[in-house]
């Protein structure tokens, strides 16, 4: 094998490589760089899990931006279903579709790594007065009066011209009524849910992105839909157990 | 009833409407909810969702002609925007518009 011969002093050859190796070097070296990124992922908050009888919302923290994937399944050594959400260094993503009553293994991770497993069980569902045993709200009677399930029923016109549209309910008594029905499903553990050391009661369902807050005698206080994603995490409070939302008032 | 006559009223940090019937922001740190029957600012809603501060909402609320919101609850008799902001220590400049007792959407007091 012949080396070709290059010019000049071997100095002179040795900086006409690297220069003339340095274009099609530079992807290859980002490359090296992601990919040691990608390894270097640490976990800087473990994996938090809140569930329901059918969801789960899984949280965790990470010291570089990074994408969010939670693998999880019924078999540790399977985890065959996965559930991605944003670029994030705090990360979130929420299972949907469990089983009640089961345990599922779950592993953290980016969309190419995982990076911590640990397992979560779902509750049993409940069998509610006024819900079906699936947790599902049956079609029942209607609503009680807005007077009955409002706060401070004054106001009611006020929340309804400013939030009514985004339930695309048409006058005041509908837009209550809806949220007295949302309190129903967060009563069946169906939705996200947070008491404050007052005992007011913080609703949220991700997927419709609608909020509520009830006064500890069930009655509403607002119902709307927030912009801000985080808006829900950051109110006061901590995660209602079912046995708390089972045991919250239901005005009647 | 007009807020404004109930007991220990709260003033609003935004408009100075001496007729909020809690607190802005209860101890545990939450927003109460409650509309401001004048301004329309509702606490834990317009800040923590929105992202107003009370200047910038006050701001909004007079550039938008410092108009009663509330359809429901009408405004005590001879209000008057300019003064209850003046009477706070709010009036932004010397210019606030001054306005009577308009209404948001030009319904009837009930
Ligand atoms: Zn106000």
């Amino acid at each position: 094998m012949d080396s070709p011969s290059l010019p000049g002093p071997p100095r002179a050859r040795a900086i006409g490589i690297a220069r003339s190796g340095f274009g099609p070097r530079l992807p290859w070296i980002a490359l090296l760089v992601l990919a040691f990124r990608a390894f270097a992922v640490q976990i800087t908050r473990e994996p938090v899990v809140e569930a329901t009888p059918t969801n789960a919302l899984v949280r965790w923290s990470t010291d570089v931006t990074c994408g969010s994937r939670v693998r999880y399944g019924t078999d540790r050594e399977h985890l065959d279903q996965h559930a991605d959400d944003a670029v994030a260094e705090n990360h979130r993503a929420t299972l949907r579709g469990l089983k009640p009553g089961t345990e599922y293994w779950y592993a953290v991770g980016t969309f190419r790594i995982a990076l911590a497993t640990n397992r979560f069980s779902t509750p049993a569902a409940a069998v509610i007065p006024g819900t079906n045993p699936d947790g599902t709200v049956p079609a029942a009677p209607r609503a009680p009066p807005a007077t009955a399930t409002w706060g401070n029923p004054r106001s009611l016109q006020d929340h309804f011209d400013r939030h009514g549209t985004d339930f695309g309910t048409r006058d005041p008594d509908a837009y209550a009524a809806k949220a007295w029905w949302f309190l129903q499903e967060a009563r069946a553990g169906k939705h996200r849910a947070k008491i404050d050391e007052s005992g007011d009661l913080r609703v949220y369902d991700p997927a419709t992105r609608s909020f509520a807050a009830y006064n500890k005698n069930g009655t509403t206080k607002t119902y709307f839909k927030p912009g801000r994603r985080d808006y829900f995490d950051d109110q006061p409070g901590k995660p209602a157990t079912l046995r708390q939302l089972q045991e919250f008032p239901l005005p009647r | 009833m007009n807020p404004g006559t109930q007991p220990n009223p709260h003033r609003c940090p935004i408009c100075g409407h001496h007729g909020l019937e809690q607190p802005p922001r209860s101890p545990a740190g939450g927003g109460s909810f409650e509309i401001c029957v004048c301004c329309g600012f509702q606490f834990g809603v317009d800040d923590d969702d929105r992202g107003l501060d009370p200047a910038t909402a006050r701001e909004r609320w007079i550039a938008g002609g410092a108009r009663w919101f509330s359809r429901s609850t009408p405004p005590p008799p001879g209000w008057d925007a300019r003064r209850q902001l003046e009477a706070a220590g709010l009036a932004p400049t010397p210019g606030a518009p001054a306005t009577g007792p308009k209404r948001d959407r030009g319904a009837t007091p009930s």
